[in-house]
């Protein structure tokens, strides 16, 4: 199982250079003169010539990137255009906050999913399963920040218990800051949550015609037994890659969700970069974010090794 | 088709879609005002018969603009589909029957692709084209390409291995007929049920990065961006940000069901 896992982790190595050569093409998209986009047409031109340098728009492509990767490997993805800081440490300082929501958000929709989607599939074609069904298609047809927008309208503004201004650091009051995700994870959990129903409900269905559960039914078990003993196990193993990938869904997510709801976290970060055109904090965001989502999806794979005992990787 | 329509929900989306894509072609004839005429001394006002879903800080009419605002987001949605579509397909396809080095070097640069979450890919293109409807279109088939690539790779290889393919190729039929003559209708018609997933998919990314500024600038109306000008007006004027975001939701709601119906109908083990 270490061998497994010790090759698995060392593909990561292109995965991650390729992810970073992505990260740094999209300096390469912007039209024009980047120096001249990101500091405006009346900059004066030494401080164009200046940042024409720091960016090593002078130097070839191929030692552009081998300069970028090098650097990005020991931390250093450049100084903010605004700031005069470090985009590493911007950007690390505020990760704790998108990943807080994203996992708030995982709990929130896997708990809300899964049960929703056994309730439903047990009650296969009864008024409780129509009525599931069509609650998680609106929840997954729903844009999350406007969601959102209306959690704010419902629980800060018609009845305020949630504040909609402020913030408390998570490092100085972690439950004082923890209601401050209350509504942001709600907004991304639930409406993540109807895609999760879907999938338990048809997983579910799926186990439950088996012969192996038909076995304990005509065993006599109790229902409840065969349900939770039986089948659930086999149904939520699936689901386990399905997690994985909307954990990447709620990345995306949370960069809207922390405008809605003002969070400084990564993704305000982002937005704000975008306005200010201070584009190697927006390069650093990206490819940050990207390789949380790679790890993610690293821990997805490598946790079937552990639950699922067919899975040897040869 | 008979069978398709049994099923109300079916119906419903097919109507809700057909509700959406009437808004944007008939918008001229459906917006009740300007959608960008500006009436100062109707500023906020609350809905009412003269403006069904109310008026925003400068006064204009958000019925109209919402109508009006349909056409970007169904257009951007539209038509990246269809780019990322055939763009998709045909790499899918380039790979998924050349095989070997082809095969392996297409699939690696998707998986790059796809290693990166979806909108956060999108926000980051379209930053660096710059704001506007291009743009994202530009952005969201960049995305969406190696998603279909994939499927269509997958479904290629499938198909390659049937008798029949087999058949056309040893009477002498070039690659370039088999491909396009036996494998490519069969690759495509499993991919057009995922098409109204993505095509969703696409409508809320459009939303979103509308939302965040990066779409069509103001004053052209877009769900997004409506939605981002009624957000500094949550406590006074509501309506603003609730009525496109229930366009959205709507919109968004037929094209799952018209899937979902797909599905059923043309797979009717599942369901």
């Amino acid at each position: 199982m270490i061998t497994v896992i010790a090759r698995r982790v060392l593909t990561l190595v292109p995965v991650l250079i390729a992810i970073s050569f992505v990260s740094f093409l999209l300096l390469a998209l912007i039209p024009g003169d980047p120096a001249v986009v990101m500091l405006g047409a009346d900059a004066p031109p030494q401080a164009l010539e200046r940042l024409r340098a720091q960016l090593g728009l002078d130097r070839p492509f191929l030692e552009r990137f081998g300069w970028w990767l090098w650097s990005a490997v020991r931390g250093d993805l450049g100084t903010s255009l605004y700031q005069q800081r470090s985009v590493a440490v911007m950007v690390m300082e505020r990760l704790p906050v998108t990943l807080l929501v994203c996992v708030l958000a995982t709990i929130i929709s896997v708990v809300v999913g899964v049960s929703l989607g056994v309730i439903a599939a047990i009650q296969r074609n009864r008024l409780t399963d129509h009525v599931v069904r069509v609650l998680s298609l609106v929840g997954l047809s729903m844009p999350d920040f406007w969601f959102g927008l209306i959690l704010i309208l419902t629980f800060s503004i018609r009845f305020p218990i949630f504040p909609i201004t402020g913030f408390v650091p998570l490092d100085r009051d972690f439950f004082a800051s923890l209601q401050f995700f209350v509504l942001p994870s709600l907004a991304l959990g639930l409406t993540l949550a109807g895609f999760l129903t879907r999938l338990t409900r048809a997983s579910m269905l799926e186990v439950l015609s088996a012969d192996y559960v038909r076995t304990a039914r005509s065993k006599g078990l109790r229902a409840r037994t065969v349900v939770l003993r039986h089948a659930l196990g086999t149904a939520l193993l699936p689901l386990v890659t399905v997690i994985g990938l909307n954990f990447g869904r709620l990345l995306g997510g949370a960069i809207v969700i922390e405008t809605v709801f003002s969070l400084p976290g990564v993704g305000r970060l982002i937005v704000l970069a975008i306005n200010q055109r201070d584009f190697p904090v927006v390069q650093a965001s990206v490819l940050y974010v990207a390789v949380i989502f790679t790890i993610v999806n690293l821990l997805t794979d490598l946790s079937y090794v552990v639950l699922d005992p067919r899975v040897r990787y040869s | 088709m008979a069978r398709y329509l049994r099923n109300p929900l079916n119906v419903a989306g097919g109507l809700l879609v057909l509700l959406a894509v009437a808004a944007a072609v008939l918008a001229p004839q459906i917006a009740t005002h300007d959608p960008m005429r500006i009436v100062i001394s109707d500023r906020l006002q609350p809905p009412s018969l003269e403006h069904l879903f109310g008026t925003d800080v400068y006064g204009r009419d958000v019925f109209s603009r919402v109508i009006y605002g349909s056409r970007i987001s169904i257009r951007i949605a539209v038509i990246a589909s269809l780019l990322a579509f055939t763009g998709g397909v045909a790499i899918g396809m380039l790979a998924g029957l050349a095989g070997g080095r082809t095969d392996f070097l297409l699939m690696r640069a998707a998986d790059v692709l796809l290693a990166f979450p979806g909108l956060l890919l999108a926000i980051g293109i379209s930053a660096a084209l710059g704001t506007g409807e291009t743009s994202i279109m530009l952005a969201l088939w960049f995305v969406y390409t190696p998603r279909y690539a994939r499927l269509a790779r997958a479904a290629s290889m499938q198909v390659k291995e049937l008798d029949f393919v087999d058949a056309a190729r040893a009477l002498g039929s070039r690659p370039m007929r088999v491909a396009w003559h036996h494998v490519g209708p069969n690759v495509i018609s499993p991919l057009v049920i995922q098409a109204s997933v993505y095509f969703s998919e696409m409508i809320l990314a459009e939303a979103a990065l509308s939302f965040l500024g990066l779409g069509a600038p103001p004053p052209t109306p877009s769900w997004g961006n409506i939605l981002s000008e009624g957000r500094e007006f949550m406590r006074l004027a509501p309506w603003i940000s609730i009525f496109p975001g229930l366009f959205i939701l709507f919109s968004v709601l037929g094209v799952n069901l018209l899937g979902d119906g797909m599905r059923d109908t043309l797979d009717p083990r599942k369901g």
